[in-house]
C-alpha cells in the first residue's frame, strides 16, 4: 500500500524559453512587414494591423467603425461576397476583422499550402474591400437588432455607462454604437472611414507559422511593396478626458433577474512605465480566480458567481474596472463588498506573498500566451501598435521579476485612488431603492438616469 | 501518428500520456465519467455542483489553494460538466507537473466536504443559474428543448440543474456523489506535453496507486423511442427583443458508423461563410440575424440541432420549413465533389488549429479513449471524414430528418 505523501514532489529542472524571433523589415512605402517561424504544425496566419481605428468615426456616426468590422467580411474589389466565402472556406481559412478605439486589425488563418492565397486575401480585405451597398443594408439590419439586444441586457448596459462614466463624451467613452449612428451611415461614409485607416505607411503585416523567414519575406515584401501610403494625416493624439465625476449611476431596468455592478477609474496608456506595475496590481486586485476579489466575494462570500477586475490600455489612455452581477437582493452587500476591495487595493496594502504569487502568474503564464499563431502574432502586433522596444516580450519576464513591493504599492496608491472611482448599478428598480442606503455609505452624489440617451 | 502512450493502474485508472517538446509546458486532463447524464430526478446539478466542490479543499490542499498554487506558477486550472463527463483540466511548466498531479491525487482520495462549503457553493451555482438561465434571452428556451427533445431523464434535463433540487443538496449527497462516482476506476488522466513517459508513470503510480476503486456505480439505461410525430411549441421570453426558433432532429450516438456523415452534413450546413444555411438564411436572403446549430453527439441518444435568431418581425415557423427544406435538399441533390473537399478542408483546418494548445490535445485524447475506446481515435478521424460520399449523405439525410420527427420549439419575445 503507498502512503500518499504530504507535501507534492520537487520540481524539476525547469526548461529555457525565449519568445520567438521576429525578422522585420520596412519597405520603401513605409508599411513594416514581420515574419516568425512556428513551425511546430503545418498552419499559417497573416495579419494587417493599422494604427487606427474608431477614433476617427464622426461624432454624428457612432457605429461607422462597427459597421466597417462587419462589411470587411464581404468580400474585395475583385471578388464579391459569395466567391469571397467560397474562396476562404476551400482553404480552411477563417478571418477575423476588428475595428478597435485605435486600431484595426485584418487576419486570415490556415493551412500552410495555402499563405500565398492567405496573403493574397488578408491584403485585399485590408486595402481593397468591396464594401458592398447591398451587405451594407443587411449588416445594418443585424447591427440594429444587436444593439437592440443588448442595450436590453444589464451586463452590457453597466459596462456602456461605465465607459461613459469615466470618459464623458471622450472617443474612448462611446459605446460602439448608437442607433441613429448605425441608421445614418452610408457605403461612401464607410469608404471614407476605410481610407483614413488603411494606410500602409501606418501598418504592419505579420506572417505568423510554419515558414522560414529568410524564403518568404523577399516575396512577402514583393507582393505589398507597390501599395503606396495615403495622403490622410497621421491620428492625432485626442484630447485628454475630463476628471471623472465620481458619483453612483443608477440605472433601473425592470424585470431585470439581477444587478449588475461596475466601478471603474482612468489608468495609463500601454506605453506609459506604470503600466506593467499596475498590471501586477491589478493581477492581485481581480485578474483572475486566485485574485483578492473573486477570494473574497465568491469564495468566502459566495455574493457572485464570477467578478473581476480589467486593466484595458489603450494608444492614449486606459482605465481599470472592476464588474459582477448579483442576485437583486444581494445588490447593497455586493456594492459594499466590492467598495471594501477597492479602498484598500488604494491603500497599497499589498503584502510580500501577494507581490509574489502575482508576479510568478504573469511569469509562468507568458509561454502559454505566446504558444500559438494567434498568441505571438497579438503580442508582436501589440508591441509594434504602442511602439514598445522590439525587445518587450523577450525581457517581459524579466521586468515583471524586476518590480518590488515598493514600486507596486506606489503604483497602487497612485492610479487606483477609489474617490476619484465611478460606480455604475444596472438592476431592477426595487432592488435599487432597496440598495439606496448602502449606497450612501459611498460618500458621493446618487444619480438616477435612463439608459436609452446614450445609445439612441 | 504521434506517439501516444496508454495504461491502466491495477485500480482501474486509465493514463494517456503524449510527449511533445515544442512549448515547455504541460496540458493535463481529468475527464472523469461522470455528466449529468448520471443524474436521477430530483438531483439535477449535483454533477455541476460537484464540478465546484472539487475545487473546495483536500487534505493537503487547503480551499483555495488548488488554484492558488496552479496560478502561482502561471498555470490555468478549471473544471466543465457535460451531459457526458467533468472534465478537470490544468496546464503549467512541465517541470512543475508533479505539483499538478499530486493536487489532483489528493482530491480524488481525500476531498474535504464541509457543510460551509456546500452552502458557499449552492449560493454559486445558483448566481450561475441566474446568469446563464433566468437572466439571459434564450435561456429558459434552451432547457425547454432540451426537455422536449427527450423522453429519458438521463438527456433532458439541463447540466446546470434546476433550482429546486440545487437548493435540497445535503452535505450527505454531495458525500455519497463523490462516494459513488469519483473513483480512480471511473476517471482517464491524459497528459501532453514536455514530458517523459517513463519517469511520468512512474510518479502517477505513486502518487495514485495507493487510491482505492470506488463504489458500485449504477447502471445507466438510456432509450429513447424513435419520434414519430413532429412536436411544436411555442414559448414567451420576456427577455428576448426578437424571436428565435429551436428545431432538433434525433441522430446516431459516438459509436454510430454515421457518425462521421453527421460531422460532413454539420459543417457544410453551418461552418463557414460559405455553408448552406448561414449564406442563406443570414447573409443572402436576411430571415435570420443568427444561426448556429449542429450535430449534438453523445454516447447515448444524440440529436442534430438548429437554432436561429429572426429579424424583429421574422416568421420562425417559415425559417423552420426553410430548414426542413434545406435538409431534404441532402437527399434531393448529392453534394458535389468541390462541396465535399471544401468541407474536408475546413474540419482538417479546424482539427490543426485546435490542436495548438497541449491542454486541449490532452482533453482530446481522454475522450477519445472514454467515448471511442482508442486513443488514436483524433489521428484517424481526418481519413474517415474523407471518406463520406455524397450517397452516405443522402442516405442519412433520407433515414434521419424525417419532417415528422422533428422538436420545434418557436421563441417570441413578451
Amino acid at each position: 500500500m503507498n502512503t500518499f505523501p504530504d507535501h507534492p514532489p520537487p520540481a524539476t529542472e525547469p526548461r529555457p524559453w525565449t519568445f520567438p524571433s521576429t525578422v522585420i523589415r520596412q519597405l520603401a512605402n513605409g508599411l513594416h512587414v514581420a515574419v516568425i517561424r512556428m513551425p511546430s504544425l503545418p498552419i499559417v496566419s497573416v495579419r494587417w494591423a493599422f494604427l487606427a481605428g474608431r477614433l476617427h468615426e464622426a461624432d454624428e456616426q457612432i457605429g461607422a467603425g462597427l459597421l466597417l468590422q462587419r462589411m470587411l467580411r464581404h468580400g474585395t474589389s475583385r471578388m464579391g461576397s459569395a466567391e469571397f466565402a467560397r474562396h476562404l472556406d476551400r482553404r480552411g481559412a477563417r478571418l477575423g476583422t476588428q475595428v478597435s478605439v485605435d486600431s484595426t486589425v485584418v487576419s486570415i488563418s490556415t493551412l500552410r499550402e495555402y499563405l500565398g492565397e492567405a496573403l493574397q486575401l488578408a491584403t485585399d480585405v485590408a486595402l481593397h474591400p468591396g464594401l458592398p451597398e447591398r451587405s451594407l443594408a443587411v449588416e445594418r439590419i443585424r447591427a440594429l437588432q444587436v444593439h437592440q439586444h443588448e442595450r436590453n441586457q444589464v451586463e452590457s448596459m453597466a459596462s456602456i455607462w461605465l465607459a461613459h462614466a469615466m470618459y464623458g463624451t471622450h472617443p474612448y467613452g462611446h459605446p460602439l454604437a448608437t442607433r441613429s449612428g448605425l441608421e445614418s451611415v452610408t457605403r461612401e461614409d464607410l469608404q471614407s472611414l476605410h481610407a483614413r485607416i488603411a494606410d500602409p505607411s501606418r501598418a504592419i503585416l505579420l506572417v505568423t507559422g510554419d515558414v522560414e523567414p529568410d524564403e518568404v519575406m523577399d516575396s512577402i515584401a514583393r507582393s505589398v511593396e507597390e501599395y503606396d501610403s495615403r495622403t490622410t494625416p497621421a491620428p492625432e493624439q485626442p484630447l485628454a478626458p475630463q476628471p471623472i465625476e465620481p458619483c453612483v449611476w443608477l440605472v433601473p431596468k425592470p424585470e431585470a433577474e439581477q444587478t449588475a455592478i461596475g466601478v471603474g477609474l482612468l489608468a495609463t496608456p500601454r506605453n506609459h512605465p506604470d503600466f506593467l506595475p499596475l498590471r501586477l496590481v491589478n493581477r492581485i486586485f481581480g485578474g483572475g480566480a486566485s485574485s483578492r476579489l473573486f477570494s473574497a466575494l465568491r469564495e468566502r462570500q459566495g455574493l457572485t458567481y464570477g467578478v473581476y477586475s480589467t486593466l484595458d490600455c489603450g494608444l492614449w489612455w486606459g482605465d481599470l474596472t472592476a464588474s459582477m452581477m448579483v442576485s437583486p437582493e444581494k445588490t447593497g452587500r455586493g456594492v459594499m463588498a466590492l467598495s471594501e476591495e477597492f479602498e484598500r487595493m488604494g491603500t497599497g496594502d499589498i503584502s510580500p506573498a501577494e507581490l509574489q504569487h502575482g508576479a510568478d502568474y504573469l511569469i509562468g503564464s507568458f509561454p502559454q500566451r505566446a504558444s500559438g499563431l494567434s498568441g505571438v502574432s497579438s503580442l508582436t502586433m501589440a508591441a509594434w501598435l504602442h511602439g514598445l522596444s522590439p525587445d518587450v516580450w523577450r525581457n517581459y519576464q524579466a521586468d515583471i521579476a524586476r518590480i518590488d513591493l515598493t514600486q507596486a504599492t506606489d503604483t497602487a496608491r497612485r492610479w487606483i485612488r477609489p474617490r476619484q472611482a465611478a460606480w455604475v448599478v444596472v438592476g431592477p428598480p426595487e432592488a435599487l431603492d432597496a440598495a439606496e442606503d448602502q449606497l450612501q455609505s459611498l460618500h458621493r452624489p446618487i444619480r438616477r438616469v435612463q439608459m436609452g440617451a446614450l445609445l439612441d | 501518428m504521434a506517439d501516444i502512450h496508454q495504461s491502466t493502474l491495477p485500480n482501474g485508472l486509465r493514463i494517456v500520456l503524449c510527449p511533445d517538446d515544442s512549448v515547455p509546458l504541460v496540458g493535463m486532463s481529468m475527464l472523469y465519467d461522470v455528466g449529468s447524464r448520471n443524474e436521477t430526478p430530483g438531483t439535477a446539478g449535483f454533477a455541476h455542483l460537484f464540478e465546484h466542490m472539487m475545487f473546495q479543499g483536500s487534505e493537503y490542499v487547503p480551499k483555495g489553494d488548488f488554484i492558488r498554487r496552479i496560478h502561482a506558477l502561471g498555470g490555468l486550472a478549471n473544471g466543465s460538466t457535460s451531459r457526458e463527463r467533468t472534465n478537470f483540466y490544468l496546464s503549467l511548466p512541465a517541470h512543475q507537473m508533479g505539483l499538478g498531479l499530486w493536487m489532483e491525487a489528493d482530491r480524488l482520495r481525500a476531498l474535504m466536504v464541509t457543510e460551509d462549503n456546500v452552502e458557499n457553493q449552492r449560493q454559486t451555482v445558483l448566481e450561475e443559474r441566474l446568469q446563464r438561465v433566468d437572466n439571459s434571452p434564450y435561456g429558459e428556451a434552451k432547457v425547454r428543448i432540451v426537455e422536449l427533445s427527450y423522453s429519458d431523464f438521463a438527456y433532458g434535463h439541463p447540466v446546470i440543474g434546476y433550482r429546486k433540487d440545487l437548493e435540497m443538496a445535503t452535505t450527505d449527497d454531495v458525500r455519497a456523489f463523490h462516494d459513488v462516482w469519483y473513483g480512480p476506476d471511473n476517471v482517464v488522466l491524459s497528459m501532453v506535453g514536455d514530458l517523459e513517459v517513463e519517469p511520468t508513470l512512474d510518479l502517477i503510480h505513486e502518487l495514485f496507486g495507493g487510491i482505492p476503486k470506488g463504489g458500485e456505480r449504477p447502471a445507466l439505461h438510456l432509450s429513447e423511442p424513435r419520434r414519430m410525430q413532429t412536436v411544436r411549441t411555442e414559448l414567451e421570453d420576456r427577455l428576448a427583443r426578437m424571436p428565435a426558433l429551436f428545431v432538433n432532429h434525433q441522430s446516431v450516438p459516438y459509436s454510430d458508423p454515421d457518425f462521421y456523415v453527421y460531422e460532413v452534413m454539420e459543417t457544410l450546413l453551418f461552418r463557414g461563410p460559405s455553408s448552406r444555411l448561414i449564406r442563406r438564411m443570414v447573409i443572402d436572403e436576411s430571415t435570420a440575424l443568427q444561426v448556429t446549430g449542429g450535430y449534438e453527439a453523445h454516447r447515448g441518444p444524440s440529436l442534430f440541432s438548429f437554432f436561429a435568431v429572426l429579424p424583429q418581425h421574422g416568421d420562425p415557423s417559415q425559417l423552420s420549413e426553410m430548414y426542413q427544406a434545406e435538409l431534404e435538399r441532402l437527399v434531393s441533390e448529392p453534394v458535389d465533389e468541390m462541396e465535399l473537399e471544401k468541407v474536408c478542408s475546413q474540419l482538417r483546418s479546424s482539427r490543426l488549429f485546435g490542436h495548438e494548445a497541449v491542454l486541449s490535445r490532452a482533453t482530446s485524447n481522454a475522450r477519445s479513449l472514454l467515448y471511442h475506446n482508442d486513443v488514436y481515435w483524433e489521428e484517424r478521424y481526418l481519413e474517415r471524414v474523407q471518406r463520406v460520399t455524397a450517397a452516405d449523405i443522402q442516405r442519412v439525410a433520407a433515414r434521419d430528418f424525417d419532417p415528422d420527427g422533428r422538436v420545434i420549439l418557436e421563441v417570441r419575445p413578451r
